[in-house]
């Protein structure tokens, strides 16, 4: 354990109501300095991830990584088991002279790409859940009764408590000249 | 209301005099919150259910009942009970596993290609079609299942260290067809949760009661909003959709190659997968609109389901009818143009011979009817156009009834046979529909059966909403 | 709207604009035309004299020719359709290079008389049943079946995948009726004037409906034919996709004795599809480079990427479709079929496989998979030019391995003399076509405008 005395306050909640005001503030508390901010939508609005500076992402060579992962075994494993461990010739189809070695391969390769295609989605949906940190059914933000409605109409700016710069009485000021409709402290 | 010829495209705000008006994605005058409203109520039973749901989901578990008993029966005597016999090995079995697969392409066509192809009009039926897409996959695995004779040994399908020392035949399609149909369902679940777990976010902030905030929160994993994590989301969203649309092509061509890599005539074509990928869709549209037509109707989401998605719909059934007509076009020129003795007399035996009823049936379903399309008023109207999806439906059917049923009469006429199925056949085929009525009425009870989350993003900017940019349209 | 788009709508084009823009290509595709006619001859004179080719390599490398650049006219009759059909902003940048693709249907007429001459070319041709003779293997001590009989020693002993000890395979195939039937030389000739008749009339009342759409001064007349177009659209897609199965059936298909896959139209259609499109979208890059004001605004990366997917599609399409009918006709092993990929996996041609898979799928998925190189005018650019090239190989591959060519030689170098002959006329006379009208529908220009810069 660290000597850090925990902060009381999980941070401060900015609300808003469309996305272009929360764009907005996001730059400008950025540009004051904050790094520990996150914007909060009901719905995917790119101009938030791209003004928190978020532009790429991981995931795309995570399912990538996993679809190949897993295409290559399916791949493999026909090719062992039907073709060298327990070598079976159906049809007189055992090999075709282009790619000898790779046996039959033209019968290979559905399987091959469905190998590819489940584990892409597989290695894409648990990556997704593991890199978001869920599932987390308790966090802090829901401490703070106006972020229910986050899922239905507001769009939030949070300033974290462990952030540096974070003074609470300033920052409330500062987050006050951005115009939302409310501020509110997230008890931690 | 009026579809413009370049409708899907325009955003454009100074439209010149000439123009006509933009379809409607959504109708009304919805803000954020009442969208959830008008959604989400329906899922935590704010609104109280029809009365017609209580009768679909009574018939529904009734032929549920039905179908437990077919399947004890079968288990107790065997798959004797079935009509199957040589020449005609598969009967029932695979046409309704090949109908049912079908059926379900549909739905992951429309969340994903559509997705792709940046059409606003799929947000508001993807969702019931891809929970369609799952209940249908389930009802046409059960098929192949039974006619193992002992599907408690089904895992001597997949490849496992076993101790009899053998592997499964991977050259085989009916081994393509295990990991095509256990992809596409696992892949269809996953596209369909990722989906909806905003929206059980949505749900558990309004939900009413304690039991049901702690249900959605749980499936809901938590999910909060951060940017950071929508950002991730799109992306696996929209990668989900670029491999959910070649899976569902391979899927149903591994289907097509069950029939394709034999050598019976009219079988062993090379035009059959992508013959049967078009068929597949079609039925799967027939079978989109037949559930959305009584479920606006019942639920009013005529504001969400506009006549412009009907008229899509119906569009993308009558392109994808004509395509398929290709298809039988295709079969006889090639039949015919060949010159080959057995495929010419298979062709005749299929037109003309003691089961040319059924193919006239399924050109009658699948090519003439569907034409009444062509005239707009006639998609419009939801009973003519209920109409026509029941005939397509049935046509499909057929389609699979007619390929299967080519075994009795192929090469050597001393092996030539007959075919009828027994009650217990149809007792089966109808008990899959109650599973999947029962299934479906489940999912419209307790899930939002139309995204929130991205309705949402389809309102205008005043509304709050992002003007109907898709998910899809964000950067890389 | 930002400035730029108020540029866009100042911009008037003139013909002479046009002109200008597009002079200067047209002379070099003539030149280059010209060449590759002289060198088809040269090039072929030389090697018949050398014994290294024969009479019919000329028929073979112009048919390769023709198809190559008949298909892109045949593939503007889709695209325009389609787009009829769907919408969208990709058919409005498209629409007057795929107008100009149609026009040049008549041309392709010209281009095509020759092919009727091979037809009526008896035995020499380069078509087995224009020299077939019904009842002619009856009489067993013929020429021709003594012939036959060698070349099914020759496959035998070359190696094939498994029938190693099989000499004359069993086939339930009456070619006598298929000649009498269908592919005699009059008929097939009479077919395909009138599959040049139909899609040329189809072509004709689209292209007329067109200019009635956009420019009839009387509103109510314009209005009547924007909404024929859907109808227009529809009936030009089921032209197309009949036209499509008889064509590529009379005149590559039957090259083959005993060979019918149904898939095979469909191939033919994907390329086609391929080489009119990105033909189309090396008119548009074209006009972006010279720095057309509407171009430079209109076609910004976002739309290259748009169109860049199509392509894309096509290209997966292309794999999927060659892949299942490979796999079939192999797993099938029918005697009928097997010949085709037989001549195609032997005597080098596996090779020529290999290449092709790499080069006409794995190369292009990989580059038109990234954002970048879509967003990129000359690496685009350079994609197009490949896939129109990787889709030559296809043409040739259709057509070349069907004949044995006894000694290793240069005989190929023809058919790119005759692709060389036949494209650059053909492009000549397309770009013709295109300066006669605005580069860009007028009318539906707001459309783009309000698109990319509307927000």
């Amino acid at each position: 354990m660290s000597d850090v005395i925990e902060p009381k306050i999980y941070g401060l909640l900015a609300e808003y109501d469309r996305p272009d005001p929360l764009i907005e503030a996001i730059k400008k508390v950025r540009a004051e300095g904050y790094t520990k901010i996150d914007g909060y939508s009901p719905y995917a609005v790119a101009g938030i991830a791209d003004a928190l500076g978020f532009i790429k992402t991981e995931m795309a060579t995570i399912m990538l990584c996993g679809g190949l992962v897993g295409s290559t075994s399916a791949f493999l494993m026909q090719w062992w088991t039907n073709a060298i461990d327990y070598p079976i010739n159906i049809g007189g189809r055992a090999s075709l002279d282009v790619f000898e070695f790779l046996k039959s391969w033209p019968s290979f390769i559905p399987i091959t790409f469905e190998g590819g295609i489940l584990t892409c989605a597989l290695s894409g949906v648990f990556g997704l859940i593991a890199i978001c940190g869920l599932p987390r059914p308790h966090h802090p933000l829901f401490n703070a009764n106006i972020f229910s409605r986050c899922s239905r109409d507001r769009f939030f700016l949070s300033v974290e408590a462990t952030d540096p710069k974070f003074d609470l009485e300033a920052t409330k000021a500062l987050l006050a000249t951005l115009s939302p409709m409310s501020v509110t402290e997230v008890p931690a | 209301m009026a579809t413009g010829v370049l409708a899907h495209d325009g955003h454009h705000s100074s439209a010149p005099p000439h123009v006509e008006p933009l379809p409607v994605a959504i109708g009304g005058q919805h803000s954020m919150g009442s969208v959830c409203d008008a959604i989400g109520d329906i899922a935590t039973c704010v609104k109280p259910h029809p009365k017609n749901w209580y009768i679909v989901f009574g018939i529904g578990f009734t032929l549920a009942a039905g179908f437990l008993v077919a399947v004890t029966y079968l288990l107790t005597y065997g798959t004797g009970v079935w009509g199957i016999n040589v020449p005609t090995a598969w009967g029932f079995a695979i046409i309704n596993f090949v109908w049912w697969i079908g059926i379900g392409h549909a739905g992951t066509l429309i969340s994903a290609i559509l997705l792709l192809l940046h059409q606003r009009w799929r947000t508001s039926i993807n969702r019931f079609a891809e929970a369609m897409t799952i209940f249908a996959v389930m009802c046409a695995g059960v098929f192949p299942l039974l006619h193992m004779g002992r599907p408690w040994l089904a895992y001597w399908l997949f490849p496992f260290p076993n101790n009899f020392a053998m592997y499964p035949q991977f050259r085989s399609p009916l081994a393509w067809d295990v990991f095509a149909v256990t992809t596409y369902g696992t892949v269809s679940v996953i596209f369909w949760y990722v989906g909806l777990i905003p929206d059980f976010g949505v749900l558990r902030d309004s939900a009413p009661t304690k039991i049901q905030r702690w249900a959605y929160g749980m499936l809901s994993l938590g999910w909060r909003g951060s940017a950071y994590h929508w950002r991730r989301y799109e992306k696996v969203y929209l990668i989900l959709a670029g491999i959910s649309t070649p899976l569902v092509f391979s899927v149903h061509s591994i289907v097509s190659f069950d029939f394709a890599v034999s050598i019976v005539p009219l079988w062993h074509a090379t035009i059959f997968p992508p013959f049967f990928v078009i068929g597949a869709i079609f039925s799967g549209f027939a079978m989109v609109l037949f559930l959305a037509l009584p479920l606006r109707k019942w639920y009013g989401l005529e504001d969400f389901i506009t006549d412009w998605h009907i008229d899509n719909c119906a569009k993308v059934m009558l392109g994808t009818g004509m395509l398929v007509s290709y298809g039988y076009f295709c079969e006889v020129w090639m039949a015919w143009y060949s010159h080959s003795l057995y495929e010419a007399d298979t062709t005749w035996q299929r037109l003309f011979g003691p089961y040319g009823w059924s193919y006239w049936t399924l050109i009658f379903c699948n090519f003439i009817a569907p034409q009444v399309l062509w005239y707009r008023p006639w998609r419009l109207n939801p009973y003519i156009l209920f109409v026509v999806c029941v005939i397509v439906l049935i046509g499909m059917w057929f389609e699979r009834y007619v390929i299967v049923i080519t075994l009795t009469r192929e090469y050597m006429p001393s092996m030539w046979g007959r075919y009828a199925p027994t009650v217990w056949d149809w007792l089966l085929y109808i008990g899959t529909f109650g599973i999947f009525f029962t299934f479906f009425m489940l999912f419209v009870r307790y899930v939002p059966m139309i995204s929130i989350t991205e309705m949402r993003e389809l309102l205008p900017k005043s509304a709050g909403g992002q003007d109907g940019h898709s998910i899809a349209e964000g950067p890389p | 709207m930002s400035d730029a788009a108020a540029n866009t709508t100042a911009f008037q084009e003139t013909p002479e604009y046009r002109h200008e823009l597009l002079s200067g290509p047209r002379t070099k595709a003539l030149l280059i035309g010209i060449a590759g006619f002289v060198a088809y001859g040269v090039i072929g004179g030389a090697l018949v004299s050398l014994g290294q080719a024969d009479v019919q390599q000329f028929m073979i490398a112009y048919l390769v020719g023709f198809l190559f650049w008949v298909s892109m006219s045949l593939g503007s009759l889709f695209f325009q359709s389609i787009h009829y059909v769907t919408g969208g902003r990709w058919g409005i940048l498209m629409r007057r290079p795929m107008e100009a693709h149609m026009r040049t249907w008549a041309f392709g007429f010209v281009l095509f008389l020759p092919v009727i001459g091979m037809m009526f070319a008896g035995k020499s041709s380069i078509y087995w049943w224009a020299g077939h003779h019904p009842g002619e293997h009856e009489h067993a001590a013929t020429e021709g079946k003594k012939e036959e009989e060698k070349a099914a020693h020759k496959e035998a002993a070359e190696g094939s995948w498994h029938r190693k000890n099989v000499t004359k395979p069993n086939l339930e195939i009456d070619e006598d009726r298929k000649v009498a039937e269908y592919l005699n030389p009059v008929f097939t000739a009479v077919r395909g004037v009138l599959y040049f008749l139909i899609v040329g009339g189809a072509m004709f009342w689209i292209l007329s409906n067109a200019m009635k759409a956009e420019n009839s001064p009387d509103e109510e007349a314009g209005r009547i034919a924007r909404n024929r177009q859907k109808y227009a659209g529809t009936v030009g897609i089921v032209i197309f996709a009949l036209m499509m199965a008889f064509i590529s059936t009379d005149w590559i298909m039957s090259l083959e004795k005993t060979f019918a896959s149904s898939m095979f139209p469909v191939i033919v259609f994907d390329n086609a599809a391929i080489i009119t499109y990105a033909s189309g979208m090396l008119t548009l890059l074209y006009l972006k480079e010279k720095k057309h004001p509407h171009f430079e605004n209109l076609f910004p990366p976002t739309e290259q990427i748009h169109l860049g997917s199509m392509l894309l599609a096509f290209t997966l399409a292309w794999t999927y479709f060659n892949f299942s009918q490979f796999m079939l006709i192999w797993i099938g092993n029918l005697p009928e079929e097997i010949p085709y990929y037989l001549r195609r996996t032997t005597n080098g041609w596996q090779y020529y496989a290999i290449i092709m898979t790499v080069f006409h799928f794995f190369v292009p998925f990989m580059l038109l998979l990234f954002r970048h190189v879509k967003s990129d005018p000359k690496v685009l650019r350079w994609v197009c030019i490949g896939l129109l090239i990787v889709c030559f190989t296809d043409v040739f591959w259709w057509i070349n391995p069907t004949f044995i060519h006894e000694n290793f030689s240069v005989y190929w170098l023809m058919d790119i003399a005759a692709w060389f002959g036949v494209g650059g006329v053909w492009i000549w006379y397309y770009l013709g076509q295109l300066a006669k009208r605005p580069l860009l529908p007028t009318r539906e220009l707001y459309i783009l405008e309000a698109y990319n810069h509307g927000h």
